[in-house]
């Protein structure tokens, strides 16, 4: 299982990555900005991005995984919000690639959560 | 909508005058010299009736709703059935109990049959009614959290000019709340990963909540009915549209059985037809007028209300003249009935508005407010947003990391170090390397080549701005921003464009911003996060079209200089 991370704050990236790995999840990259990840999907192959809802200025998580979506079709997402209430950006979130996986970042106390969902999210695209 | 809310007790409640003297009313037209005591009566106990069989189903067959609710198709079934038994009471009573004369078994079974048929409408409506209501309160209640957190950091910007001395007072702040988890950690004899993880993510909620007593209770008071209910006439003329067929089919059935009833079924249709269309004019007359002017609460207040006499006053002269006769009773009854229905079917279309994707239109009001909260001083306006972002975004989501790896400290006891890790949860709180870009008052080719970079790999944009920018001041460089990325959005996600060109001109008193993709084309102007920004933005001068400079869309506004 391919993951690719999107996240643009350092220190919660290498959390994640460090996390994952140590679980025996194979992150073949990690990107800091929608560029990074655009980049890397053209030539890389990847089973599923975990991608962060909240990137700064410019693109948003869910603009990333669309562009993602049309380089390599068969992705699964798992996006990570921190809004208490997802329902707030409802119609945002209806707009993710079909089969997206969301994951409140308050509910991500243990990285077996995290695997769960992009196990999920890889089932969907497979 | 089949779980918590499906039965609403308040709403219920509210409607029994109107079910139960709906009864007399009709009962009245029929022929006026029926015994209105003796039929209130009758139907007193069919309501009270109804509400004990409905109290007994919500204890026993619906008691589990909230944790398995029902389909919504069901509680049209279960309309049908409190209807038919309100009505099929109401006539028994008239007819064994209170012997009022001319009332027949025929007649109690088509009652029970026409009432059921309303019932069947009443209560999904109820439910919609109640879900949207809760809905509202819920997101209205998350709002003012936001609201309130934001107005908690960004109170200095009322007395404060200086851009360091607000960073400096909201350093202050973090570092309270950075000595109260330092305390906290230097208490533990040993170490506890959960403990510490547990700490953070309750500061990871409440760093950006309201910090002070008079904040909170700021926001305590804000949740009242009469705010919330005022707040909800804001979304009218948002969602008429889509309720004024409900409020027109429900008219229909309401005067149907009335004036069929009272006045045969010949006089009786011709009265309807004529009834739902003007009804149909003046409620789609009013959504054409609050739909295109910007309308304060007021005027959506004062204007609903002139067009919903003016409805009943027509249906008055309509009455009078098929008939002949003076109806003013009919005049009152027509009023709260279309009220009633009003209020009651525009309550329903929120509901369907937030699941239709209009709720962003709501957020959008509610994001006026938070811009307005902003903006209260302009040359602080960057600072405090980007101070916003960082608490909002960034900060929580470092508290969020430190915490688990606390709470997973345990799988790797080896490798963990917590001094280190304490030290990096203090470092979080540092604004001075966080926020140091955010001292910089940035123009406005920084932030449109920042913009253009971050979009770099999904959309290749190209900028060229022509413009004297000692004009602008950080709030229209702020605005201008925010178009260009929200058009970049929109040509990613509607128009699924892969090139764009930005364009900043001057015009006069305004800026022109023209951002041009080549997507595919869009349908004009369409109600949604975007359309709701962007006619913030402009104060509604935007527009959207083909791109008049090769294949593709390209979406204009102009912000004014001086707003």
């Amino acid at each position: 299982m391919r993951v690719m991370l999107v996240e643009d704050d350092d220190f919660t990236r290498e959390t994640i990555k460090s996390a994952l790995v140590r679980s025996g999840i194979d992150v073949v990259h990690e990107a800091a900005d929608p560029k990074s990840a655009i980049n890397f999907a053209r030539e890389g192959s990847i089973d599923v991005v975990v991608v962060d809802y909240n990137l700064g200025r410019g693109p948003n998580g869910i603009d990333v995984a669309q562009a993602l979506a049309r380089i390599q079709p068969n992705l699964g997402f798992v996006m990570l919000t921190g809004f208490l209430n997802p329902e707030l950006i409802q119609s945002n979130l209806s707009a993710m690639p079909s089969g997206s996986r969301y994951l409140l970042k308050q509910e991500l106390q243990k990285i077996e959560t995290l695997i769960t969902e992009i196990r999920l999210a890889m089932k969907k695209s497979e | 909508m089949g779980g918590e809310y499906a039965i609403s007790y308040p709403i219920g409640i509210a409607l029994i005058p109107f079910m139960t003297f709906g009864v007399v009313v009709s009962e009245w037209l029929k022929n006026t010299k029926i015994s209105v005591g003796d039929w209130s009566v009758a139907a007193i106990y069919g309501t009270a009736f109804t509400a004990v069989v409905l109290m007994a189903l919500d204890h026993t067959i619906l008691k589990n709703r909230i944790t398995h609710p029902i389909p919504n198709n069901a509680l049209f079934g279960i309309g049908f059935f409190l209807g038919a038994i309100k009505g099929f009471v109401t006539g028994i009573t008239a007819s064994r109990v209170l012997h009022i004369p001319g009332v027949t078994f025929t007649d109690d079974l088509l009652r029970a049959l026409t009432s059921a048929i309303l019932g069947m409408f009443i209560v999904p409506t109820i439910a919609f009614c109640s879900y949207s209501w809760h809905r509202l309160i819920r997101y209205r209640k998350f709002a003012q959290e936001r609201l309130s957190a934001i107005e908690e950091v960004t109170e200095n910007l009322i007395n404060e000019k200086s851009r360091i001395v607000f960073l400096e007072n909201t350093q202050k702040r973090l570092t309270e709340i950075k000595l109260d988890f330092e305390n906290l950690a230097k208490n533990q004899k040993e170490f506890d990963g959960i403990v510490l993880a547990d700490n953070l993510e309750k500061m990871a909620r409440d760093v950006i909540r309201p910090l002070s007593h008079k904040v909170a209770k700021n926001r305590k008071s804000e949740t009242s009915f009469f705010a919330i209910f005022t707040d909800s006439l804001k979304l009218f003329p948002v969602v008429l549209r889509t309720s004024n067929p409900w409020v027109l089919v429900l008219f229909t059935l309401f005067s149907s059985k009335i004036l069929i009833n009272g006045r045969g079924v010949e006089a009786g249709l011709k009265i309807v037809a004529l009834r739902i269309c003007v009804l149909a004019i003046v409620l789609y007359g009013l959504s054409a007028i609050l739909s295109r002017l910007q309308v304060s609460l007021t005027f959506i207040i004062l204007i609903c209300t002139l067009a919903l006499s003016l409805a009943p006053y027509l249906h008055y002269e309509i009455y009078l003249w098929i008939t002949g006769e003076k109806a003013v009773e009919a005049f009152w009854i027509n009023f709260t009935t279309i009220l009633f229905l009003f209020l009651i079917s525009n309550f329903a279309s929120i509901f369907s508005a937030f699941e239709i994707k209009r709720n962003n239109d709501f957020d959008a009001k509610y994001m006026k407010e938070f811009d307005q909260v902003l903006r209260k001083n302009n040359s602080n306006v960057e600072i405090s947003n980007e101070l916003v972002r960082y608490l909002h975004g960034t900060l929580q989501t470092r508290l969020s990391a430190s915490a688990f790896r606390f709470r997973n400290s345990a799988s790797n006891p080896e490798e963990f170090d917590f001094e280190e890790e304490l030290r990096t949860v203090f470092s979080h709180f540092d604004l001075e390397d966080s926020m140091s870009h955010a001292l910089v008052q940035e123009d406005l080719l920084s932030k449109l080549n920042e913009i253009v970079t971050k979009w770099d790999g999904l959309i290749q944009s190209t900028s060229d701005v022509n413009i004297d920018l000692s004009r602008l001041n950080s709030e229209k460089v702020s605005k201008i921003c925010d178009f260009v990325n929200e058009a970049l959005s929109n040509a990613l996600r509607h128009g699924k464009a892969d090139s764009a060109t930005i364009e900043v001109r001057d015009a006069i008193n305004d800026v022109l911003v023209e951002v041009s993709n080549n997507g595919q084309p869009v349908m004009g102007k369409s109600n949604g996060l975007g359309s709701a920004l962007f006619d913030e933005l402009t104060n509604r001068r935007w527009q959207i079209g083909k791109n008049p400079k090769g294949p593709g869309v390209r979406v204009s506004g102009l912000i004014s200089r001086f707003s």
